[in-house]
């Protein structure tokens, strides 16, 4: 009997998450050792540190690989998808770190910070993932930290709320996922992505088609694609708004990534199957999200149907199932991103400002009492609905484009529809602020909070990201030609 | 030097930033600094960029420099890109040039106005849009900072927003010189469609359309609207007198130096697609005589000073247009670069005057302002000479390398001559009617009353950039002299070859008699109106219908409201009336709200029980499932 053979491992290639969770073990250990009030701003340094060294690691695995490897037994692959995936991660987490400074959670802080750097790490593992187990244990990695994040608020019942909720929906779709991903090893024998595609011809059809579908299930309620977001909005509202925003943002990249990742490499042969039927989820999470999103007064909730609409957008390009969708999802997630984590960060800052759940009444004359806020939240809401400056305005073009391309210029059609439904819910929040007289002045009472310059940095840089992704278009889109260029697709 | 072509054009954008950003932190004067200290950079840096083109071959004066590609889809590729070349470098100069002494005379004009940082950087703005336009090196670049330059006009001309004529002057302009941006974009994309490119270098060669084919006049007729709209010419001109609303330093760089000139620019930038589609051309022209003629004899009778120095401008822009549609750009440029000089000297002398006179700007009540204003009284004297087109000064060399080149061009040169000939007739009498209307004779009571005059009429602050303007409007035109050298055409032939160019005895005889006929303007103006005269009046007894027609403008407006606005709101309350109310606020108001209660209903889903919640996961996964097996 041979001894267990350990595989031999590229460190370089797991650098990105070994940095991030670095920077959790010493989130978690050091500020022991420190003064209570010194804690917080510790902690929140060191994972800026950490996002932008995971990032500039990401980066230069990019420039280093031209060709795709796998690496640890198989089990991950090494190639520019999985590192501009990481790239927009962490600078996804670099932005929330902004958004989370000001934010206090009496002596919890330590472990705010440990949690958000090991879901990024975890994300950052799984869009790599490159055989079934490893995808699995990358889910529940990051979805661990995420359920303790959207329950860190313990003295609000919402939070609570929130993560049990997340903790139980959630289980049941890792369950789900989990559970197909069985019935996809028993069909074909294989783990590995590569070995799947290759096994699927011989394999027992029934288990496999089965096993796909509930794998569609279990990324789909991770990106909150409809019909399986219901989790969405009341995760989104009760999670401590910093949490919300990262969620908002990292979670969609890394499962959409993945999703595009695992259907085009695993399972070719059943492309008629996964491409109608991601046609038809993107269709409902549209109708959904939109209609959903119409009477909400919660400005968090409004956002929570508007990331499930969103959903539905990025689902489009994957549903292609063509290079030219690879693309548009990979640029679409760059403005995306930003502007979710930025309008989060806005409502968060409002948030604390009058300290209780922001409603649209309660963003009356946001506008002018803080015109810098005001005016990035105007940005990103015309952004959402896809209008320049905003990156969006090119990657809604190409999602578009990608769809028309392949024939399907039904789903565009529906695309543009919904776009123009959300023009209603988007304009009405630039309405209360610039044109509801507000109810209450904010400054007399009790004095106006101090400026965030964290938050406020934040919300510049994603303004900068919104639009720098307009201007510098280009650029990008060759980036995510390049990193698509990774996956074979079946067209 | 490509890199001083890139400072050029971002110093300005800089500035918008740095006011923008900077707010109440900044002083207001700091602004106004900033802003003309962002000028003054562009021009120093344009000043590079000519030197350096000046120290090359005159067939390798053109480099372009790409920032990166914005969008590419096909071939058809879209780059952030600036072109140099003696063209876009002699606009550089003009444009920075004169926009530094504007910018820093605003300085002092706009001191305590209270909105002056949104002002300057308004200003900066449109700087950074009108270098764009000039620098673009492909045609959507260029389109890009046509619209912007509409924008920032837009945003100056209704500055006093809380003036209701002011706003509608905004719109008006912004619609008019929307109709010309849609046809210039429409043009484009034929273009596009014809070449699969925008870049001036492929669209630019006499292959791209056949000679006089449809697709030629199309794309020649799609610019001249763009062109035609952006320079106020007839039919498109009414927005430019409105435009006056703005605060003075506006109308002196966007509504006489720069932006409104930019339709000629754009046909000598364009001028291989011009000279593809000829009846196009022959059409600029002929709008630009008309204009010439029209604009000249509406400025007889106008009554507020700024308004007639903007009917002098349609009217100098309708040479311009002119020279470009004989082909003669060298001189339609030469012209643009002399208009600028004199014209933004005569608006920045009248905002003296209006600043001395507490805003007032209705010239029957001015007059024997020259004894108590009189710097400002010797530098409009020259700007007024140089309008006219007397020699020395820079109008005469301009003007007549215009007029010279049209009588070289046959038939339909010497119809224009004719305009361009009574224009200078025209010219002469208007101009020095304002001149001795509001300079000579004795002080009204109003200006009595109201005078208050500072160390060079209106501070130092003002008087600088204008005394600098004033020596450039006597010697500027000393470029080009007849019979003795002619350095714009030399300069300009390797982008746009002049086709006419005045030579021969017709154009001594032009020199002539244009020069006679302004001077029996002049001498027309000041019989009448530089010492007491009934005859004005008398005339205008004699003929009320000619008086009225022009006092009107040949009734453009109610022209166009008659032909345009009432059908559209009469349409409008019919279909209100007839086909809205009964068909569509019933089902439409219904249909929004079954939609409000759809998402009610569908919100009402969201109960929160997580058991519903993994019972629709479960649900949705059942129907995936069947569906796939039964597919299989």
């Amino acid at each position: 009997m041979t001894p267990f053979q350990t595989p031999s491992i590229d460190w370089a290639a797991l650098s990105p998450e070994l940095i991030l969770l670095g920077g959790a073990a010493i989130c978690l250990l050091v500020p022991l050792f420190l003064a209570h009030g010194w804690r917080r701003h510790f902690c929140a340094f060191v994972s800026m540190g950490c996002f932008i060294g995971a990032g500039a690691a990401a980066v230069a695995l990019f420039q280093m690989d031209e060709t795709g490897t796998s690496v640890v037994a198989d089990a991950m692959r090494r190639d520019r998808l999985a590192e501009l995936a990481q790239v927009l991660i962490v600078g996804s987490g670099l932005l929330t770190v902004g958004v989370s400074y000001a934010y206090v959670l009496r002596e919890r802080m330590g472990e705010y910070y440990t949690l958000l750097l090991t879901a990024a790490a975890g994300m950052c593992f799984f869009v790599a993932a490159n055989d079934l187990m490893t995808m699995f244990l990358g889910l529940e990695w990051f979805s661990i930290s995420l359920y303790i994040l959207c329950a860190m608020a313990i003295e609000e019942v919402a939070s609570l709320e929130a993560g049990l909720k997340y903790l139980i929906v959630g289980s049941f779709g890792s369950a789900i996922l989990l559970f197909g991903s069985a019935f996809v090893y028993g069909a074909t024998g294989a783990l590995g992505f590569e070995d799947i595609a290759a096994a699927s011809g011989d394999a027992d059809q029934l288990f496999l088609v089965t096993g796909l579908a509930m794998i569609i299930v279990g990324l789909g309620f991770k990106a909150s694609a409809a019909p399986f977001h219901m989790w969405t909005p009341d995760v989104y509202q009760g999670a401590p708004t910093p949490v919300t925003a990262f969620m908002s943002a990292a979670t969609k990249i890394a499962a959409l990534v993945l999703t595009m990742r695992l259907l085009v490499t695993a399972f070719p042969s059943e492309e008629n199957l996964w491409t109608i039927s991601l046609a038809v989820i993107v269709c409902i999470s549209l109708a959904w999200g939109n209609l959903g999103a119409l009477v909400q007064t919660n400005v968090k909730r409004l956002l929570a149907y508007s990331s499930i609409s969103h959903a539905g957008f990025l689902l489009m390009p994957i549903a292609v199932g063509t290079s030219l969708g690879g693309r548009a999802l990979l640029y679409y997630l760059i403005p995306y991103a930003a502007m979710s984590i930025g309008a989060f960060a806005v409502v968060g800052a409002r948030e604390r400002e009058l300290a209780r759940p922001v409603t649209l009444d309660d963003m009356a004359g946001m506008g002018w009492e803080r015109p810098g806020m005001g005016a990035a939240m105007t940005l990103f809401m015309f952004g959402f609905i896809g209008l320049p400056p905003a990156g969006l305005f090119i990657g809604k073009f190409y999602a578009f484009s990608a769809a028309v391309d392949r024939g399907w210029t039904w789903l565009a059609i529906v695309g543009a529809v919904a776009t123009a439904v959300s023009v209603y819910y988007y304009l009405g929040v630039v309405r209360a602020m610039y044109f509801q007289p507000a109810a209450v002045r904010v400054a007399p009472a009790g004095g106006s909070p101090p400026r965030e310059l964290a938050l406020g940095t934040s919300v510049v840089l994603a303004v900068v990201v919104t639009i720098g992704s307009f201007v510098a278009a280009q650029p990008l889109l060759d980036i995510a030609t390049d990193a698509v260029s990774f996956l074979s697709f079946p067209h | 030097m490509i890199t001083a072509a890139w400072i050029a054009l971002f110093a300005p954008a800089a500035a918008v930033v740095a006011i923008a950003l900077a707010g109440t932190a900044i002083s207001r004067s700091v602004a106004g600094y900033l802003a003309a200290g962002s000028a003054l950079v562009s021009f120093v840096s344009s000043v590079v960029v000519f030197v350096v083109l000046l120290g090359e071959d005159p067939e390798e004066r053109t480099h372009s420099s790409t920032l990166w590609t914005w969008l590419s889809a096909g071939d058809l590729k879209i780059g952030a890109e600036i072109q140099v070349d003696p063209l876009s470098v002699f606009m550089m100069l003009i444009v920075s040039g004169v926009g530094f002494l504007i910018l820093a005379y605003a300085v002092g004009y706009m001191a305590g106005d209270v909105e002056e940082r949104r002002y300057h950087a308004y200003k900066a703005l449109f700087l950074f849009s009108m270098l764009l336009l000039v620098e673009a090196g492909n045609l959507v670049l260029l389109l890009a900072g046509w619209g912007m330059v509409g924008l920032s006009s837009y945003l100056l001309i209704n500055f006093w927003h809380h003036r209701a004529t002011a706003v509608a002057a905004g719109k008006k302009a912004f619609i008019m010189n929307a109709f010309g941006d849609a046809t210039f974009a429409l043009a484009i994309f034929l273009l596009i469609q014809r070449t699969g490119s925008v870049e001036f270098d492929t669209v630019f060669s006499s292959d791209v359309v056949e000679h006089g084919s449809t697709a030629a006049v199309l794309i020649a007729l799609g610019l001249l609207g763009g062109a035609v709209a952006k320079s106020a010419q007839v039919p498109l001109h009414t927005w430019l007198p409105d435009a006056m609303e703005g605060p003075t330093p506006v109308s002196a760089l966007i509504h006489a130096a720069t932006m409104v000139t930019a339709g000629v620019y754009l046909v000598a930038r364009t001028n291989v697609l011009f000279e593809l589609a000829p009846a196009i051309q022959d059409l600029a022209g002929i709008l630009g005589g008309v204009t010439i003629l029209l604009a000249g004899l509406i400025a007889l009778v106008q009554t507020d000073i700024k308004r007639v120095i903007a009917y002098s401008t349609m009217s100098q822009i309708g040479y311009m247009f002119v020279a470009v549609g004989l082909g003669a750009y060298g001189s339609g440029m030469f012209h643009l670069m002399t208009h600028a000089f004199f014209k933004a000297l005569l608006f920045m002398a009248a905002g003296i005057v209006i600043h001395a006179l507490s805003d007032e700007q209705d010239i029957r009540r001015m007059g024997g302002l020259g004894r108590a204003l009189p710097f400002t009284y010797r530098v409009f004297v020259i700007g007024a000479l140089a309008l006219a087109a007397i020699p020395p000064f820079a109008g005469f060399f301009s003007k007549d390398s215009i007029l010279g080149a049209a009588a070289n061009a046959g038939t339909l040169g010497w119809i224009l001559w004719t305009a361009g000939a009574i224009g200078a007739f025209l010219t002469g009498l208007y101009t020095f009617r304002l001149l001795f209307i509001v300079f000579w004779g004795d002080l009204t009571p109003f200006a009595r009353e109201h005078l208050h005059r500072k160390r060079f009429d209106g501070g130092l602050a003002m008087a600088w950039p204008v005394a600098i303007l004033a020596v450039l409007s006597i010697f500027g035109g000393w470029l080009q002299v007849p019979w003795g050298w002619d350095l714009v055409n030399q300069w300009l032939e390797p982008v746009a070859e002049s086709a006419e160019e005045a030579t021969g005895v017709t154009f001594t005889f032009s020199v002539i008699a244009s020069l006679v006929l302004a001077v029996a303007g002049i001498w027309l103006a000041w019989r009448w109106y530089g010492r007491p005269s009934e005859v004005p009046a008398r005339t205008r007894k004699r003929w009320p219908w000619a008086a009225r027609t022009l006092e009107h403008k040949f009734y453009f407006d109610e022209a166009y409201d008659l032909a345009f606005y009432e059908p559209a709101s009469r349409n409008a309350a019919f279909l209100t009336r007839y086909v809205e109310q009964p068909l569509f606020l019933s089902s439409l108001g219904e249909l929004g709200s079954s939609v409000r209660s759809a998402s009610r209903r569908l919100s009402a889903l969201q109960t929160g029980y997580v058991r519903e919640y993994a019972l629709a996961l479960a649900a949705g996964l059942a129907v995936l499932a069947i569906v796939f097996i039964l597919v299989t």
